[in-house]
Order: C-alpha cells, then structure tokens, then sequence
C-alpha cells in the first residue's frame, strides 16, 4: 500500500527537526572560522586534529568510558540478581521496592546528583573516582534492574523448573538456562546503562572533582570559555563513536532483537 | 505394589488458602494413573507437590517407603513434560536431552549413548543439531519427553503434554506415550482435563473436584458408573432430570419423571427417593412414537460424520441424543421415543449439594 502525501510531508519534516541540528553540527565542524557559523566557510579538518591533541578531552574522554563501563557492568551484576528476585519470588515489601528502583528514573538528575554529593562528601570522605563510579552505578541500576525484568518475565519459568527437575540446583539452572536466554536483555541493558552514562551531566556535575572530569562536562567547561568548532569536531567524533558501538552490537546481536526484545 | 503414597498432604500457594487439605493418593508401580478435572480442581497442584516445587504444609510424599516429603526437587530424580514443552531454546535437541545426564555428571561417551537411544525411542532420530525454535510442536514435545525419560527417572510426571497439539498429532502421540509408558515400565502421572484423553491412556483415573478425590478406579469404571452427578456430567452423561423412584422390581428400579416411567438397572434405593437421572446422548435412542420412553419432538438435527446429533424437546426439557447414522432417520418436527439401555442409566439420590 502506498503511504498517502500527507503522511510523507509530516515524516520528511519530522525527519528535518530530528536531524537538522546534527547535520549543521557535522557541516559547522569542517569550517574555517574561529568561532561557530552557520553556513561556515571553507573545508579544513584542522578542528579534528586540535581536539584529538587536547589532553583535557582525550583524558576526560578515558574517563568517560572507563566510567561508563565499570559503572555498567557493576549495575548489571547488580541489576540482575535484582531483577531475577523481583520477578520470580513475592516477598513482603516488594511493591515498595519495585517503586524504589524506578525513582531515580523519576527524582531530577539535579537532584540524586546533589544528594550523592552531599552523601558523598558529608557522610563519607570518597575520593573523586570513586563517587563518580558509585553515583553512576546508582544512576544506572534501575535502568538496568527494568530492562533486565521485562526480558525476564518474558522467560517462561517452567523452562527453569524443567532445568531443576534434571538435576539442575536453582543457582546452576539460573546460570545454564536463565542467563543465556537473558542476553538480548542483558545487552539492551549494558546499551542503555552505557549512553546513560556516557551522556550524564547533572549527577558528574556534582561528584565531578579536581583531575577527574566526564567528557560531557569537559565540554561543558570549555564551551563557557571559547565558541570555536572545536566542540562541535568533538561531537562529531562522538557520533561516530555512537554509531561505530551501535553497529558492532547490530553485527553481533542484531540491534532488533536486542532493542525490541 | 504401593509405590508412590501422598498422605495428608495440605499444601496451597497462598497462606490459609490450601488448595489440597489432607489429600491421599497411593500410585502403584509401573501404572499410568491420570489426574483428571476441571481447571482449578488441585491437579497441576498435586503434579507440582510430587515434583517437589511445592512443599506440603502438612502431610507426607513418600516414593518406595522413603520420605520424599522435605527432598529438592533437584535430588528427586522424576522427570517432568509441560504442556508448553519448556524446552531450553539456546540449547540443540541432542543437549537438551542431554541435560539431565550433564547434571549427574556422566561420562561423554555414556552421554552420548542414551542421548541417542532416548531420542529413537521417541523418533528423532538426525534432529539433533537443531534448535528447540526449528522443529514443530510435535517434535518439541518428543523431545521434551525424551529428556525427560533419558535420566531414568523414578517417576513420570507430565502436565498436560498433549494440549498444545492440534486434535490428529494428538491422538498419534497418545498412542506413542502408552507404547513407550509401557515399553520402559516407568510409573507416570498425567494431569489431563480431557476425559477422553484419560481413558485412553490410564491404567487408574483420579477424578478431582475442588482439591478432593470425586472418585477414582479403572477407565471403564468411571466411564460406566459414575459415582456422582459431578463425574457423571464429567464423563458425559449431560442429559440430566429428576426422577423420583417408584419400585423396585428384580434388579430393576422403576423411576417415574412427570408422566414417564423408566427402567433402569437398580441402585438399593426406597421407593419414594428423589433421585437425579444422567444419561450420556449415546445411551439414547430414538423411535416412531408408541410404546414405553420418553416421548418428544426433533427440534434439530446435526450431521457429525459417522453420527447424527438429535436435539429433543421432551417434557423433562431438551435432550441431546447421538445416534451412529450417517443419514438422519428423523427431522425436525418428528414426534419420537427415547429410550435407554437399563443399564447405561446413571441415577443418584438426590442432595443438596448435588
């Protein structure tokens, strides 16, 4: 069937406000003046090489996903014990928990970010790392804890107690026959908790400290002092990078099933 | 030989609501009992105390004398088929069956030995590389019931495992499952909702109602003398009226409905009893009006292949009577007679309850 005009005009245009911004982003990074324009003039990639070259982006970029990644894996091996006794078991309190893990998906990020700082540094004295990896983990464990759910209440529990009929004791069906059927669920997840920590502001902001600074709010730092193509290289780059992760998971998985699972 | 005993066992989901309270069950060896019942009856509930995933209040599980009551289900050793067949779909047909036999640690070549006479037991032979996901529901539930059996299990337990079939696939492996019950000479339960399915396979049925025993004994058994009106209904006696019992003569009790008297083979009831009547269609005959029976009109008629489906409008309301004609001997607005064999009458006193 073919899709009516009217239908097209809204999808182009939807398409224009969605991509617009990054194809100036893009278009802006390649221009010779000093400061942002649009349209630039002229083709260099002078911006690429300067930001490649910057110490406090290829540090915070380190950090970032370092970040990003020992957060993740720390809110998954969490996250799945978590979720797995959530869905399976009924316990007293349960509802309340289940409310609990969504929240900070729900509190402001400003807020959770100032809270952990006040924790942080109020009520135990962690050095700048380490509450960034502990304020990430818990920015990033109900994510992890709601994906990790919905893949698991998808998974027929009689498979498991077939698993434990042969022989199996309940840890070990868990590991064999559970966790392997969870991997489109459990990559969902580490996609998920990844961006989210990637992109974090508000919660790196406040834990943020001397010598140890996220990407973002690297950028951030920079952007109030200079408005030059640099940042928007920068994003380039990171888009890429975006793209270069989504299509490695797309190879190995298939994003469609690991997204839409 | 009593070989599997539950003895008072009071077990449920929810606290102080038990779905079994005192609930006995005794399973001979080598038998193929049937769990047969409405949904919600305790069926699936008694598989899954026996399985061990439920763990009795009160009461014992014991198997060959030994208590089994408090034993994880994972050191029973019984082997479970589900409806769904719940086959680990990560895993080829070859180490699904060969699970149970990963557990107990066997070695490679012995592994592969039963893997492979387990699954032409079932014929599946070549199948073995595929996923769970490649083959039919048919296959799925061979496999399933090969795992099941690969572990030599003490016990076979299986919940329904022919539902998800479409009606053909089902009775060839109704057929299959008995061969290979018997074959292997394992004890099996099967929990079941559909009665014929029960009296093809059991050796023993348990008619379950509301967490008790309605009644149990033989196929033939339940299937001829229902004990009461709930496992007459169950068993297909759906023509239902009052009655009340006139005399007795010989082995004859003589019942009088409205104006129509009936013979049928006698229960030791007085005369005076009221009694509730169950007629299964198929005990049912039809003829030109005269003589003793239930007088009536055809109200319709509906051909069922080798039957025809008579529904009669009488004074003890409609009844549905089948008889084994390809083509209808009487149609609609035909004045009748129904008539029963004495001895296919179900007639019980009537209760409250009831």
């Amino acid at each position: 069937m073919r899709a009516p005009r009217s239908a097209l005009v809204v999808l182009s245009l939807s398409l224009l406000f969605l991509l617009g911004p990054f194809v100036i982003l893009f278009w802006s990074s390649f221009g010779t003046q000093a400061s942002l324009a649009f349209p630039p003039e002229g083709f260099t990639i002078y911006w690429f090489k300067k930001v490649l070259g910057m110490r406090m982006f290829v540090d915070a970029f380190r950090v970032s996903v370092l970040l990003a990644l020992s957060s993740t894996a720390a809110a998954l091996v969490l996250g799945i014990p978590a979720a797995y006794a959530l869905v399976r078991f009924s316990f007293p309190g349960k509802s309340f928990l289940e409310l609990l893990f969504t929240s900070p998906i729900i509190v402001p990020g400003l807020v959770l970010g100032f809270a952990l700082l006040r924790f942080f540094t109020a009520a135990a004295r962690y050095p700048v790392s380490l509450r960034l990896f502990l304020g990430h983990m818990v920015l990033l464990f109900p994510y992890t804890v709601r994906v990790i759910s919905a893949s698991l209440r998808n998974f027929d529990p009689t498979v498991e107690e077939a698993a434990v009929s042969l022989g199996a004791p309940r840890w070990s069906a868990f590991l064999r026959v559970v966790l392997p059927n969870l991997r489109a669920g459990v990559m969902a997840a580490f996609i998920l908790a990844f961006i989210t920590s990637f992109n974090n502001v508000p919660v790196s902001l406040f834990l943020s400290g001397p010598g140890v600074t996220t990407l973002p709010i690297q950028m951030l730092t920079y952007m109030e002092y200079y408005y030059d193509p640099t940042i928007a290289a920068l994003s380039t780059l990171l888009i890429l990078f975006t793209v270069v992760i989504i299509q490695l998971v797309e190879k190995t998985l298939g994003l469609s099933t690991t997204l839409g699972g | 030989m009593e070989y599997l005993r539950l003895a008072r066992v009071t077990v449920g989901y929810r606290k102080g609501e038990p779905i079994l309270s005192d609930f006995d069950l005794t399973v001979r060896e080598g038998e193929l009992v049937s769990l047969l019942g409405p949904s919600g009856c305790g069926k699936t509930t008694t598989l899954r105390t026996i399985a061990g995933f439920l763990f009795p209040w009160s009461g014992r599980v014991l198997l060959k004398d030994k208590d089994y009551t408090r034993v994880p289900p994972h050191r029973r050793n019984f082997g479970l088929v589900y409806q769904n067949y719940a086959l680990f779909p990560h895993l080829s047909v070859f180490e699904n069956v060969a699970f149970g036999l990963r557990m107990r640690r066997l070695p490679r070549e012995e592994i592969r030995r039963r893997v492979e006479e387990a699954l032409r037991l079932v014929s599946l032979e070549g199948l073995e590389r595929r996923l769970p996901g490649q083959l039919s529901g048919g296959q799925r539930q061979r496999v399933a019931l090969a795992r099941a059996l690969v572990i030599r299990p003490e016990l076979l337990l299986l919940d329904e495992p022919l539902s998800n079939l479409d009606a053909k696939l089902r009775a060839g492996m109704r057929t299959e499952l008995k061969r290979i019950q018997r074959e292997l000479s394992v004890t099996a339960i099967y929990v079941t909702h559909d009665q014929s399915e029960a009296m093809a396979l059991s050796d023993r049925v348990v008619l379950m109602r509301a967490g008790r025993i309605e009644q149990e004994g033989t196929p033939a058994e339940l299937y001829f003398r229902p004990a009461t009106p709930f496992a007459a209904d169950f068993m297909g006696f759906t023509n239902r009226f009052d009655a009340v019992v006139e005399a007795r003569e010989g082995g004859e009790l003589v019942l009088r409905a409205g104006r129509v008297r009936l013979r049928v083979r006698g229960e030791d009831l007085a005369p005076g009893t009221e009694v509730t009547v169950a007629i299964r269609p198929s005990s049912l005959r039809l003829f030109p009006p005269g003589g003793e029976g239930i007088p009536g009109r055809v109200v319709s008629h509906a051909f069922q292949g080798e039957s025809v489906q008579y529904v009669v409008e009488t004074g003890l309301g409609e009844l549905v009577v089948v008889h084994p004609e390809s083509t209808p001997r009487f149609s609609p607005g035909d004045e009748v007679v129904a008539r029963a064999a004495p001895d296919e009458v179900a007639v019980f006193p009537r209760k409250e309850d009831a």
